[in-house]
């Protein structure tokens, strides 16, 4: 790895794969969702639900699947506020990037 | 180490945080492994480290700290506090400590085999060999004592006790004589009646008045022996139990005294 993903980047990651499901999806997909971008390790997406929960941009439900309950994380109005504010930074911050990437003299 | 077992080493080290997280906490760990599938369960198991890394994580996260430190690398989540739990970070004063009470936060270190509090533990182990001295010297103490309380009072005890055996036992004979006297003079009574009555009604054509006398002598009998089956009834329902069960109970509480006097 040579780029690291800050929280803020991981927020909107998180927001992305969450909303992209609109009955919602649980912790083991969205964790294996986010591995197809960026390699997180199993155990650290807990602190971030918790924390997008906490900051209402999630929501969570349960839902009873083989005898258990499984719970379901969705993604709320102002998460997809914060995601589409995410949206616009990240375009303006990558693009920047990208143009002085490929500007350089190599 | 299977998913059981990690799930009961984090219950283990999430024991001081509040119910409702450590629950929350819990059941997406529970679920993560469930929805992981048996097949992936060892490479998660793996990639979580450890149960001491993913509880850091859990507490770090519940007094906010996890915002000021670290950053998620595409090779995961990277934080100097909980780097790995292969690599020896030493000094994570700065990890959430504070609900387990000041002694244990300062030396603590991550080794591979996860958190490490020297002091605390060395303290808990000199606490508990302590604990168990004080119970052997006084188990020690007490034996000696009753030694020496036997030996000096065993001609008294010894006299006491024959006699004690003797009258108990002349109870005891007592009781099972009168039990097989109620029986036998119950059944004596009874065949008495039947056998009277017979010869009675053998003899009540030859000549009336001797028949009668023992047909009466037969029914008294008769009556005796259903008054001795009450009796037995009662005597063997109900004494004799009760009389069995208090002489164990008797013994039962004699032994247990003994024993916890030693």
């Amino acid at each position: 790895m040579v780029f690291n993903t800050g929280a803020a980047l991981l927020d909107a990651i998180v927001l992305a794969v969450v909303s992209r499901d609109q009955q919602g999806t649980y912790g083991y997909k969205i964790t294996q969702d986010v591995r197809a971008a960026i390699d997180v390790s199993e155990s650290t997406l807990y602190p971030v639900l918790r924390r997008l929960l906490k900051e209402d941009c999630l929501e969570t439900y349960d839902l009873a699947i083989d005898g258990r309950n499984r719970r379901y994380y969705r993604i709320t109005e102002s998460g997809r506020l914060q995601l589409n504010l995410y949206r616009g930074e990240w375009r303006s911050y990558s693009e920047k990037i990208s143009r002085i990437l490929e500007e350089a003299g190599v | 180490m299977n998913r059981t077992e990690f799930m009961r080493e984090l219950e283990y080290l999430l024991q001081d945080i509040p119910e409702e997280e450590k629950e929350e906490a819990l059941s997406y760990y529970r679920d993560y492994l469930e929805d992981a599938g048996e097949e992936n369960e060892d490479a998660v198991i793996r990639e979580f480290g450890s149960p001491e890394r993913v509880a850091a994580i859990i507490r770090s996260d519940l007094n906010g700290s996890l915002e000021e430190g670290g950053a998620f690398t595409e090779s995961g989540y990277w934080d100097e506090r909980f780097r790995d739990p292969n690599y020896q970070v030493v000094e994570r004063k700065d990890l959430p400590e504070q609900q387990e009470g000041p002694q244990t936060s300062s030396q603590g270190t991550w080794q591979s085999g996860g958190y490490h509090d020297q002091s605390t533990r060395d303290r808990e182990r000199r606490r508990r060999q302590d604990a168990l001295d004080r119970t052997w010297f006084k188990r020690l103490l007490r034996v000696a004592l009753l030694l020496f309380v036997l030996s000096v009072l065993a001609p008294i005890l010894l006299g006491i006790g024959g006699t004690m055996m003797g009258t108990a036992a002349g109870i005891l004979g007592l009781i099972i004589a009168a039990a097989v006297l109620v029986g036998a003079l119950t059944i004596a009574a009874c065949i008495g009646a039947v056998v009277m009555l017979v010869i009675g009604i053998g003899f009540l054509a030859a000549s009336p008045w001797t028949g009668v006398l023992i047909l009466g002598i037969g029914v008294l009998l008769l009556g005796l022996g259903i008054f001795g089956i009450g009796c037995s009834a009662l005597f063997y329902g109900v004494f004799c139990p009760w009389c069995i069960r208090g002489i164990l109970d008797w013994i039962g509480r004699l032994l247990h005294r003994k024993e916890r006097r030693i």
